[in-house]
């Protein structure tokens, strides 16, 4: 716990359509809960903080849940700024979820900085009955754009941790997406620390 | 609706309904993010705008247009009366370009851009998980209260009844002005509630831990755009500093290391930037943690406001359980801002010292601030010369109540041996029949070719002397000034300067050194009066970029005196004391030419200035003391006037004369001086 602070710090923001099951994928992950009965859609956006190991190396997670509805566009540009991946979530059971994704991957490719891993997820995989995008069009829609593909589904857990354990890791391969956030980091710091160091000594 | 408006309620009733995202529906949560997020937007606009080379003060617009009609196919048909006056805009256009592409001024656009979005992002996450935060409690809430959790009950009808009337009565003119509302359809709920929104949202941004100048804006926004006037934000701001500060007195700092010793956490927590306050909030809000004193005492005074003990909690966060952090915010426990700070800089200074306008006056330095005059922001007033030692602090008299008042004592003889000389100059014959003369010139004509009356620059070498020797001074108090803010000598709070004379050029100074050390978000609004500095648009826009709220350049062109001083400098770029700033978006240009007589009234019209210019906290009853006092000075310096037009004497004469005046003040404040010094060598050895 002591070395939390010290850990790099990941920026993971997760987007997608309105209902795609976001949300529903993150608290599955960190908290481990899923709720049958409850949608309520995101406002603005909402974040968890979560420690993950990927090769025996710590990094401590910054998720960001953004909320799919338009009307949130406009907050679009503050949060991706230091984004190290995005993943984008689409909902197997929604051809219309599924058709947005170019787009999405559009807004994620013109904001996020140059080199930030992409990441496509297939959400609801055990509404496989109501199956409307087939396996084979979400893995060549990540082909397309140079990302990795996966299906989840957060009712049954069935590959949840998949997708976070990937991209921290396809982050990591990177020293200079890691380097180029970290600069970005030190100016953060500078900006706010020298405040703290002078209050450190007056106490 | 209404049942959280109940006092009774509010703190103990049901400790797990009032929260944020159960005292608004959803609706409202979503208008209030997306309020926010359009009203940064517009925030960060403004700092773009400051760096525009298209934005000029003047007739441009027309000029503008003109410009855009006949790109295509330039000269040839446009009538040529206009073309000298065009060719002119585009060369202003393409200087201001060139000013704006030089590396330093991108260099500087990028970064205060770069500190804003950090921000920006700090506050959008930071309403988002406030907003958001059923998801988080839902399953505790559920067993509790799985029906009147629901955040949709509200019914609607409420609010459209209210709409009408409230609203505009409700509206301040002059917040309205300045920042203007974006609409939002929240402005339509009951008076009580958005006076719980705007509560909620000072609660919010202080829980990042700091009180930034931004945020300070932020809530100003939010304030016009809920139609609510400024003093319910000023109020809520006083009344929160009391709380904390006084919630905070019950923690025992003991304990507290011990808890955060368990926690791992030790005071590293508010030391790492963005990261840091996230993780933090994450905390404040989910964990609630040991429900501290501070949570429940601010639960008491926000509760008539709709606000109970855990949602307060909740929304400040980490600053609800912690004394430190509270500390922080405030400049270290209140010690700093008189003591240590004054003794670190002595070398190199001489004389800097911030002076405390309230509490109990004779208050020795170093000592702690009693509770009830502390506020969550700073003011800070300069004076920039002396005839009198009260000076420092007389003109700041006028500052109301809602800020903390200091005044900066810096360099108090070389002010007062300028003091004496102005005074003397300008009773003066030589001043008096040099002023006709500089008037049928016209003050800049003057200036630029350096055409002064002979019998004027024969008195000159009384004022020269102290005049750059002050200025030096003031230089490096400026740098200073900087110091004592990038250290946080106010804590985490939004400072507004306002400083007349040498002292303008002190804040001057301080702002230029700012913004080289990207020191932004520090200072909320600047308030320059008669300024001996450059005009120069690169200096402005520079200073502009460390200034969150207003730049306000005070000027007259009936300073003659600040035009002669002022000769022997870099008069090439300007005088800002003088004459406008042009071309920088976000400064904004008081002329007080007609109150302004000349460079020694601004002394007393510091109160009148800041009234005429809109300022949000002054005290009425002080000003017009000091117009009172203004008067009287007037009617007496007529009188002298009067004597001295028959007693005609020869410059040389009176120079000397003048000189040895003066000579003999400077050695009368010195000695009042160093008795004090023994007096006050003689009390500490008597303790």
């Amino acid at each position: 716990m002591a070395s939390d602070e010290s850990l790099p710090m990941l920026k993971i923001l997760m987007i997608g359509p309105s209902g795609a099951g976001k949300s529903a994928l993150l608290i599955r992950y960190c908290d481990d809960q899923f709720d049958t009965e409850s949608s309520t859609a995101t406002i603005g956006v909402d974040f968890k903080l979560k420690k993950l190991s990927v090769h025996g190396k710590a990094y401590r997670l910054n998720l960001l849940d953004t909320a799919g509805q338009e009307r949130f566009r406009t907050l679009s540009n503050s949060y991706y700024r230091g984004a190290h991946g995005v993943i984008l979530v689409y909902d197997i059971s929604s051809r219309d979820s599924f058709n947005a994704m170019e787009r999405w991957f559009e807004e994620a490719e013109s904001n996020a900085m140059p080199g930030a891993v992409m990441y496509l997820v297939g959400s609801k995989m055990d509404r496989a009955t109501n199956r409307k995008v087939k396996y084979e069009e979400g893995e060549a829609l990540a082909r397309n754009h140079g990302s990795r593909f996966c299906e989840v589904s957060s009712k049954t857990k069935e590959n949840v941790r998949k997708p976070f354990i990937e991209i921290v890791d396809l982050i990591s391969q990177n020293p200079e997406l890691l380097a180029a956030s970290n600069k970005r980091a030190g100016t953060v710091t500078v900006g706010e620390s020298e405040g703290s160091f002078g209050s450190g000594c007056a106490c | 609706m209404t049942p959280w408006s109940g006092k009774g309620e509010s703190a103990h009733a049901h400790e797990h309904e009032q929260d944020l995202s159960t005292l608004l529906t959803s609706d409202e949560r979503v208008d209030l993010t997306l309020l926010i997020a359009a009203i940064t937007e517009v925030m960060q606009k403004q700092i773009s705008d400051t760096f525009d080379a298209s934005i000029t003060t003047g007739k441009v617009p027309s000029q503008a247009l003109n410009i855009t009609d006949k790109n295509p196919n330039v000269k040839d048909e446009k009538p040529h009366e206009e073309t000298e006056d065009e060719a002119n805009t585009r060369k202003m256009r393409e200087k201001r370009e060139k000013e704006l592409s030089a590396p330093s001024m991108l260099d500087l656009k990028k970064d205060a851009l770069e500190f804003f979005q950090i921000w920006q992002e700090s506050v959008v996450s930071r309403v988002g998980t406030v907003v958001n935060k059923p998801k988080e409690v839902i399953e505790e809430q559920k067993e509790k209260a799985s029906d009147n959790n629901s955040p949709d009950i509200a019914p609607p009808p409420d609010k459209k009844v209210i709409q009408s009337n409230t609203n505009t009565e409700n509206a301040d003119a002059a917040l309205i002005d300045l920042y203007p509302p974006t609409s939002t359809s929240l402005c339509n709920l009951p008076r009580e509630k958005r006076e719980m929104l705007l509560n909620a949202m000072l609660l919010l941004v202080l829980g990042l831990e700091h009180y930034i100048a931004h945020s300070r804006i932020l809530l100003l926004h939010i304030a016009s755009s809920l139609h609510l006037p400024l003093h319910i934000l000023t109020e809520n701001e006083v009344k929160v500093a009391q709380t904390l500060l006084e919630a905070a007195k019950h923690m025992s700092g003991d304990e507290e290391t011990k808890k955060r010793g368990e926690e791992n956490q030790t005071a590293r927590r508010w030391k790492v930037g963005l990261a840091g306050v996230a993780g933090a909030a994450l905390i404040g809000v989910t964990g609630g943690l040991a429900a501290p004193l501070v949570a429940g005492a601010i639960g008491t005074v926000m509760g008539g406001l709709g606000l109970g003990a855990t949602a307060a909690a909740g929304l400040l966060g980490t600053l609800a359980e912690s004394g430190v952090i509270v500390g922080s915010l405030f400049g270290a426990y209140g010690g700093r801002m008189t003591g240590k700070m004054v003794d670190a800089y002595a070398k190199e200074v001489a004389d800097f010292s911030f002076l405390p306008l309230r509490g109990s006056s004779n208050r020795i330095h170093g000592k702690k601030a009693p509770a009830e005059d502390r506020r969550l922001r700073v003011t800070i007033g300069i004076s920039g010369w002396l005839t009198q030692r009260e000076d420092i602090i007389t003109p700041w008299r006028v500052l109301g109540h809602q800020s903390e008042v200091f005044a900066l004592r810096w360099e108090l003889e070389a002010l007062m041996k300028l003091g004496s000389s102005l005074e003397a100059v300008v009773k003066s014959a030589a001043w008096s029949v040099a002023k006709k003369e500089i008037i049928a010139r016209t003050i800049f004509a003057s200036l630029l070719d350096a055409l002064w009356p002979i019998a004027l620059l024969k008195v000159s070498k009384v004022v020269d002397n102290p005049f750059s020797v002050a200025k030096s001074r003031a230089d490096k108090a400026g740098l200073v000034l900087a110091d004592a803010l990038i250290n946080k000598a106010q804590g985490e709070r939004p400072v507004t300067l306002i400083a007349y004379s040498l002292g303008a050029r002190v804040v001057y100074q301080c702002l230029m050194s700012l913004a080289e050390r990207r020191a932004f978000g520090l200072v909320e609004s600047v308030v320059l009066i008669g300024t001996p500095a450059p005009s120069d648009s690169t200096v402005w826009r520079a200073m502009r970029s460390v200034v969150s709220g207003r730049l306000i350049n005070v000027y007259s062109e009936n300073d003659y005196i600040l035009a002669f001083l002022y000769r022997t400098s870099s008069i090439q770029y300007g005088v800002a004391g003088i004459q406008e700033i042009q071309d920088v978006k976000g400064v904004e240009n008081v002329d007080v030419s007609e109150m302004v007589s000349g460079h020694l009234r601004y002394q007393y019209l510091v109160g009148s200035i800041l009234e005429k210019i809109g300022f949000e906290d002054i005290d009425v009853e002080e000003v017009s003391k000091e117009e009172e006092t203004l008067a009287l000075l007037e009617e007496q310096e007529e009188k002298e006037q009067e004597k001295k037009v028959h007693e005609e004497t020869d410059p040389d004469k009176e120079a000397a004369k003048m000189q040895k005046d003066v000579q003999h003040k400077t050695d009368a404040t010195f000695l009042e001086r160093a008795t004090e010094k023994m007096q006050i060598g003689k009390k500490t050895v008597n303790v």
